[in-house]
């Protein structure tokens, strides 16, 4: 790589970051509750925009037998380091089609982090804890966010035509169904969209601490 | 009313009468005791066996939810298995059937099968076509409605009813529905009689309407299928007891529905009342039995008792006849100290009796006239006599003295019997008594000792035919030159 294409992505990024916009995004569902765990996702309809990021970096935790966080997001090309907190082992696998790995028994931190290439929700679980869970969603866009506990959330987006869908672990349907197109204005401080969802039950291995209770 | 016509009947014979009384007594007895015993039997067998059957039913209850909780547990095991869920991320259908059939081998189920959320079969332990095709899109709304994604279900393969459990496979998200069942066949319905004190347990299924299908059952083939045809034309409603008499044995029935999705199921638990009353039956032969010996032994008793009863009364009732008849010396021998013995003794002392008032009568009869002796003989006497108005006759021959001092005392007696004996005639027919003769002199009393109003009338009366009769006997006597 020469100077001169690392100067020209850098000056892109920086005038991108000049132009930027917030765009809060709030997410409720059909009964007018607030959707923590939402994963916002903005596709830029001109295809431009879209910054590789291979060499970013997520982390997956594992603490007290509980993947954190239980939602994540990255940019398809990221590698994600599983680390080990517990003092036993755990088994970290995922049988989902955008990403197919197990990190046999191990503790502390894998030798080798997991590239995820290729867009889409990737279910992880731990084979000897049925109840740890944890959804990755890869996508190929920058541009997302994670709603907090009150449903809301910004992104961060360049002056622009985009296309915002939302995922959630509970959505019913596909996020096509929740696309929603919206112009960035640079003259804008700050500008909103509000999504609500259908929601699903999704069903989960139980933790009990005994053989009659449900966990969770 | 026909108790008094009994009652009244004439029997000609005590022993007829007693004999009677004695087997209506017996056959009242033993009748109303055996009828009590049936009453409270039959209602105590169908209290035992409705309540056992409310027991049995809440046996069936909890068996099959145990049974659904094992299945739940046996298909959470595979849901769990890591392996598995390698098999199922290769999606190699052979693979998949195969790792399918060793889990249900390892938990001893009948069926097992994975589904999609969207009404495909993954894979099918029964290895039937025709099941690939088969829909469960109602098992699986159920399913994704659920808290858990759990369900318990009855389901029809193959002809054949499963109990059935679907569970989530967490991979580690929920990928399909694991599906894994019981069948319900006669096994099944005999390990629940064996469990349930013998109560017959069959399993029908709805086929249309009023049409019922046995697919299990502890009856015989025959008994099934008219336990079909019966409960299709029997009125009936869940948990009540009903009698449904088949294969010439009387059941008492309780019908429980077990209806899960589409599949109308009910189970039918049934006790044989005959079997229940076995020692009802028993008890009434023993009864019967009694009832034939006692029958005969109270025939033996009361004949003979009749017979002790009868002799003594016929020897009674021949000495009263010979009573009757005037035979007051008649007596009667009974060697017994009851009632008969005492009636006896009585008897003996009553004839006594009547001999020695005849005796009187006959001494008083040659004084004064039967009628007189016999009102003498009915009316009380009272000492201290008694003070009355009567009417006395004298009467004596004229010149007796200077006849008695010319003729001999043979003559003068023959005179004198023949002149007495016509006046007492006389005196006796006006009402008269003789009270005493004295010499030729007659005393007789009118209105004593019976009173008599016309005593005075009676008396002038018979002093009027004693002259005719006194002229009779003149001339008797002037006929044969008596005088």
């Amino acid at each position: 790589m020469n100077y001169s294409v690392v100067i020209s992505l850098l000056g892109l990024f920086w005038a991108n970051q000049l132009q930027a916009v917030n765009l809060k995004v709030i997410i409720d569902n059909s009964k007018g509750e607030k959707v923590k765990d939402a994963v916002v996702f903005a596709a830029p309809k001109s295809g431009k925009n879209l910054i590789n990021v291979t060499a970013q970096e997520k982390v997956i935790d594992q603490r007290d037998k509980v993947f954190i966080p239980y939602v994540s997001v990255v940019q398809s090309g990221t590698k994600v380091v599983f680390p080990n907190h517990d003092k036993i082992r755990h088994h970290v696998y995922s049988f989902s089609d955008a990403k197919q790995f197990e990190i046999p028994l191990y503790k502390g931190i894998p030798a080798e982090p997991i590239l995820f290439d290729r867009p889409g929700v990737v279910t992880i679980g731990c084979n000897i804890h049925d109840w740890m869970m944890s959804y990755n969603f890869v996508t190929k866009t920058p541009y997302y966010a994670i709603t907090d506990k009150t449903g809301e959330t910004t992104v961060n987006l360049p002056a622009g035509e985009y296309e915002i869908k939302v995922w959630h672990p509970n959505l019913r349907g596909s996020t096509d169904k929740t696309s929603q197109s919206i112009i960035i204005n640079e003259q804008s401080a700050e500008q909103s969209i509000n999504f609500t969802i259908q929601q699903k039950k999704v069903w989960r291995a139980w933790r009990g601490g005994n053989g009659f209770s449900k966990g969770y | 009313m026909v108790f008094q016509k009994v009652i009244n009947f004439h029997f000609t014979s005590f022993r007829a009468r007693l004999l009677f009384f004695f087997i209506l007594l017996l056959i009242v007895v033993e009748g109303s005791t055996l009828l009590f015993v049936t009453i409270f039997s039959q209602r105590s067998a169908r209290e035992i066996i409705d309540q056992n059957l409310i027991s049995t039913a809440n046996l069936f209850t909890k068996f099959v939810d145990d049974r659904n909780n094992i299945l739940l547990d046996k298909a959470r095991l595979l849901s769990s298995d890591f392996a598995f869920k390698q098999v199922f991320a290769i999606r190699e259908q052979e693979t998949l059937v195969s790792a399918l059939d060793n889990h249900k081998n390892r938990v001893r189920a009948d069926l097992m099968m994975l589904l999609s959320f969207d009404d495909e079969v993954f894979a099918d332990t029964l290895h039937s076509e025709q099941q690939t095709k088969k829909s469960y899109s109602l098992l699986i709304e159920k399913a994704m409605n659920s808290e858990t994604g759990e369900i318990k279900s009855i389901e029809l393969f193959n002809d054949a009813i499963y109990q059935i459990a679907l569970v989530p496979l967490f991979t580690p998200d929920p990928s399909a529905l694991i599906v894994i069942g019981f069948l319900m066949n006669n096994q099944f319905a005999d390990y629940l009689k064996q469990h349930t004190d013998g109560t017959e347990v069959s399993i029908l299924r709805q086929i249309e309407d009023d049409s019922w299908q046995v697919f299990a059952s502890t009856l015989d083939t025959s008994a099934s299928k008219q336990l079909q045809t019966v409960l299709s034309h029997s009125q009936w409603a869940f948990y009540q007891n009903i009698e449904l008499s088949f294969s010439a044995k009387r059941f008492v029935s309780l019908i429980v529905p077990y209806t899960e999705n589409d599949q109308k199921v009910v189970v039918i638990l049934q006790k044989s009342l005959d079997k229940q009353l076995a020692p009802y039956y028993a008890l009434r032969e023993i009864m019967l039995y009694l009832f034939a010996a006692t029958l005969l032994g109270s025939l033996v008793i009361s004949n003979r008792i009749a017979g002790s009863v009868v002799k003594p009364v016929t020897v009674l009732e021949k000495a009263a006849r010979h009573i009757a008849n005037g035979n007051f010396n008649e007596r009667v021998e009974v060697n017994l100290y009851d009632e008969i013995g005492r009636l006896a003794n009585t008897f003996n002392f009553m004839s006594r009796g009547l001999q020695e008032r005849d005796n009187i009568r006959e001494l008083l009869g040659k004084v004064v006239s039967p009628e007189i002796a016999q009102e003498l003989m009915n009316k009380e006497i009272e000492l201290g006599g008694e003070e009355k108005e009567v009417t006395i006759l004298f009467s004596d021959i004229r010149n007796f003295t200077p006849l008695c001092e010319n003729l001999p005392p043979k003559q003068i007696i023959a005179i004198l019997n023949r002149y007495l004996t016509g006046m007492n005639e006389v005196i006796e027919k006006n009402s008269g008594v003789v009270e005493q003769y004295v010499g030729d002199a007659v005393m007789a009393l009118f209105g004593a000792p019976l009173p008599n109003k016309k005593s005075a009338a009676n008396a002038i009366h018979c002093a009027l035919e004693m002259f005719e009769a006194l002229n009779i006997i003149n001339s008797e006597f002037s006929q044969k030159a008596f005088l």
